[in-house]
């Protein structure tokens, strides 16, 4: 069939009958379903998460053994902040993300590079999270259990010199922070590989000839 | 309902038809094409607002209507299907259609599927009879570029006709 009969065919399918009008106005009120808009709400519902459970523990902390562990509340607090400041970057890029009355190439460039840098900013401060929490409970456990004389590698004793600590934290924390840059990088890849493989092919064959 | 309302609704109702065409050229499944067409919906009233007239209002909903399919919906439910008869979007079937006509649309369809996803754009501006000027304000690709990629979509498109 030549493509001239395709146009014909094509035309033909044009010719629909009218939608109801009354189901269009109802498609205005739902939600999107496009992987940015949930980006968001993911985002949203991420931040509702820490403020609840940080809530919860820093309010513990205080309250608890007589307040003796307030160091751990004073983190968490810190920690929240900070996740303030990742919640508003996050929140920027996915804004930056899209422009869809764009040309579809420029929207895929917009998309191809946001979406990357997401990613980045997403794997570096959740593989951060693990060497700040660590070394902070490495300062706690040696401040909070300095009378503590029972044989422990992580804890400083007469058998056990102050550098040997300092090095099973330090090895620890390179472990656990490799452990968790591995592991956020296959849950990311996981969550947005594909989408950005395959924008990048169809970018790809746009800008080859 | 708001006159912004109505006025866009308006022009949805008069333009519809290029709207289940996307949807049909980029999803084969009937679910994923209802959800196509609502996210295209609601794309559109989204940028609405934004909408000033500087280019046509089929370019601007072109534009959407691509963005949307090509890099809004991550995955479809299934993988594309062969286009049986019944699996046609309701629009198209009349009871009494000719059995040749579903045929056709049968071929056409399942030709159109195995292009990429920017040969189809492509061919799809073709078959709207698109100027290449208008073609390079929807797309972003230099009319060079598009003359060559439009030549070897046709090509692929004529291979796969002799072939089916």
């Amino acid at each position: 069939m030549e493509l001239d009969q395709w146009k014909e065919i094509w035309k033909e399918e044009g010719e629909s009958p009218s939608n109801d009008a009354r189901k269009l106005k109802l498609l205005l009120e739902k939600k999107s379903k496009s992987p940015v808009a949930k980006m968001k709400r993911n985002l949203k519902i991420e931040l509702w998460l820490i403020i609840i459970s940080y809530g919860a523990m820093i309010m513990f902390y205080f309250i608890a053994f007589k307040g003796q562990l307030s160091e751990v509340s004073w983190f968490m607090l810190f920690i929240g902040l900070l996740f303030v400041a990742y919640y508003q970057r996050k929140n920027k890029l996915l804004s930056e993300m899209e422009c869809l009355s764009c040309q579809v190439k420029s929207n895929l460039q917009k998309q191809t590079t946001t979406l990357e840098k997401y990613i980045r900013f997403y794997l570096i401060a959740g593989t951060a999270l693990a060497p700040v929490s660590l070394l902070f409970f490495a300062w706690l456990f040696n401040v909070k259990r300095r009378t503590n004389t029972n044989y422990n590698i992580l804890y400083p004793s007469p058998d056990n010199p102050l550098w040997k600590v300092a090095l099973a934290w330090v090895v620890l924390t390179v472990i656990i922070t490799i452990l968790f840059y591995f592991m956020n990088k296959w849950y990311v890849r996981k969550l947005y590989g594909k989408h950005v493989e395959k924008l990048k092919e169809v970018l790809n064959e746009m800008e080859g000839d | 309902m708001s006159s912004k309302q109505t006025e866009f609704l308006t022009q949805i109702e008069a333009h519809k038809g290029m709207i289940l065409k996307v949807c049909q050229v980029y999803c084969w499944n009937p679910g994923d094409r209802e959800d196509l067409f609502q996210e295209i919906i609601i794309q559109l009233w989204k940028a609405w607002p934004g909408f000033r007239g500087d280019s046509k209002f089929s370019t601007w909903l072109y534009r959407i209507a691509l963005n949307t399919a090509i890099s809004g919906l991550r995955k479809q439910k299934t993988k594309m299907v062969y286009m049986e008869p019944e699996n046609l979007p309701a629009e198209t079937r009349d009871e009494s259609d000719a059995e040749e006509k579903e045929e056709r649309l049968t071929k056409f369809y399942s030709a159109i599927r195995q292009l990429s996803e920017l040969e189809r754009a492509i061919i799809m501006l073709y078959l709207e009879d698109k100027s290449y000027e208008e073609m390079e304000d929807i797309l972003g690709i230099n009319q060079n570029s598009l003359r060559v990629k439009m030549n070897r979509a046709k090509e692929k498109l004529r291979k796969i006709t002799k072939q089916s």
